[in-house]
């Protein structure tokens, strides 16, 4: 118990002066963030520490699943038998529509293999809940409640029912990080459903807002016009659809373009997320 | 000063320093609890500067910090950064701060978490988000108007538990 409360700094000495300390802590934090920012060296040692993290993480669910699940008992049993009903009506249609893309799949199938014979059949989805403490600032960071345990790895491609959410950065025993495409560091390789012009959508920070980059003055876009994956870079897969185009300017004297596109995935309210592999794994 | 913390000091110490990392974690996503949330951390590491200099360390709160970091997905360090700096600011002035009448500590913590919220307003610039000026200035009052509050609780259970010792 003696001493307890002045061995609590392993680094210094007590007789270094505040302002020294404050400078070389300074100093060293301002370098850990730079090389996190710009290297993602300490993605892999994110990843180590962040075990620690897990059960916490797990700790502050409990809360959230309590009321979820209290929710779930209070539901009234008219409403149960009402939404049971929907739910068959809805099976059988989906599994007519199922048939139909199996169909589908089978024609398409036969021709990517003639076209690339190097594509990947897209393998089993994996489908995370968001946890609902995700704190990110942002919001363009979540995370899921599925980990290395349950087969997720780093790369994934994150996908809602609308569109391209967006990656696994960062994966923990049972949580996952996923970087949203609107994040300002994530860059997404997409073309032109309607002309295939090809494009890089980078995000900046908003759920309801990211930027087309690259794309000529000269390039044939519309508002309206719908951007696909392109499957470029193999961490995507090919030909899902990410957003539309909402805004086009056009100085005259620049290179590029200025594109502003919406996101199809909902990314300000996800609940679900699928996970994927693009056609190559890394 | 230099003494070493009695036991239930220290627990007291822990338990509100984990409270207040996980009230971070708890950030709501939007609306205006969003905006108007807290920087607990901060504000309950102050209260322990202030009652006993020795217990939170920079060292402390570049742990502390980094744990924010991680578990808010954010650039490692960020938190971290902002603690450290507040944590000195607090250290040097603590003598005097800590018997000035409440609303004039209210008002020196203010400062010190303005600056705080500039600090992360920049960072947040070079990290390329679209962060509003305005954001901090909420941020920074709701934690000044919580500060007297927080400051009571502690105190109150600080008291409570010694007697309870004796």
């Amino acid at each position: 118990m003696a001493g307890r409360g002045t061995d609590h700094n392993p680094l210094f000495m007590d007789q270094v002066p505040g302002s020294l300390r404050l400078t070389v802590w300074v100093l060293l934090l301002v370098a850990l963030m730079v090389l996190d920012h710009r290297h993602h060296w300490l993605l892999q040692g994110r990843a180590l520490t962040g075990r620690v993290l897990d059960p916490v993480f797990s700790l502050l669910e409990l809360p959230d699943q309590a009321g979820r699940q209290l929710a779930t008992w209070l539901v009234e049993q008219q409403s149960l038998v009402a939404r049971k009903q929907q739910l068959e009506r809805d099976n059988v249609r989906l599994r007519v529509q199922l048939r139909q893309w199996q169909a589908l799949l089978n024609d398409q199938q036969q021709i990517q293999a003639l076209l690339q014979p190097m594509v990947r059949a897209s393998g089993q989805l994996q489908v995370a809940r968001v946890v609902a403490l995700n704190s990110h600032p942002f919001g363009t960071r979540v995370l899921i409640n599925r980990g290395k345990a349950e087969g997720v790895e780093t790369g994934m491609a994150a996908l809602d029912s609308q569109g391209v959410a967006g990656q696994v950065i960062t994966v923990l025993p049972h949580h996952a990080w996923v970087m949203l495409i609107s994040d300002p560091d994530h860059a997404l390789p997409v073309q032109l459903r309607r002309t295939g012009v090809r494009s890089i959508v980078v995000g900046r920070g908003r759920a309801d807002e990211l930027e087309a980059m690259n794309l000529p003055l000269s390039a044939d876009i519309q508002v309206g016009d719908m951007l696909e994956t392109s499957g470029i870079g193999g961490r995507f897969p090919p030909h899902y659809p990410v957003a539309v185009v909402t805004h086009v300017q056009r100085v005259p004297g620049e290179r590029f373009a200025h594109v502003r596109v919406r996101p199809l995935a909902e990314l300000d309210r996800l609940q679900f997320l699928a996970l994927s592999w693009g056609p190559e794994p890394s | 000063m230099n003494t070493p913390l009695k036991r239930h000091h220290q627990g007291l110490m822990w338990a509100s320093l984990l409270t207040a990392l996980m009230l971070e974690f708890w950030h709501p996503l939007d609306g205006l609890a969003a905006r108007l949330w807290p920087q607990w951390l901060m504000l309950v590491m102050a209260y322990w500067i202030m009652e006993r200099s020795r217990c939170v360390s920079m060292f402390r709160g570049v742990l502390f910090g980094l744990l924010l970091d991680l578990g808010r997905g954010v650039v490692l360090g960020q938190h971290a950064l902002l603690l450290v700096v507040g944590i000195y600011l607090l250290q040097q002035t603590r003598l005097r701060v800590r018997f000035y009448p409440m609303w004039q500590q209210t008002a020196a913590l203010s400062g010190i978490l303005l600056l705080q919220q500039a600090l992360q307003w920049g960072l947040y610039r070079w990290l390329g988000y679209p962060a509003q000026w305005q954001d901090g200035l909420w941020t920074a009052a709701s934690s000044a108007m919580l500060w007297p509050w927080l400051f009571l609780l502690l105190d109150r259970l600080n008291m409570w538990l010694r007697r309870s010792e004796n």
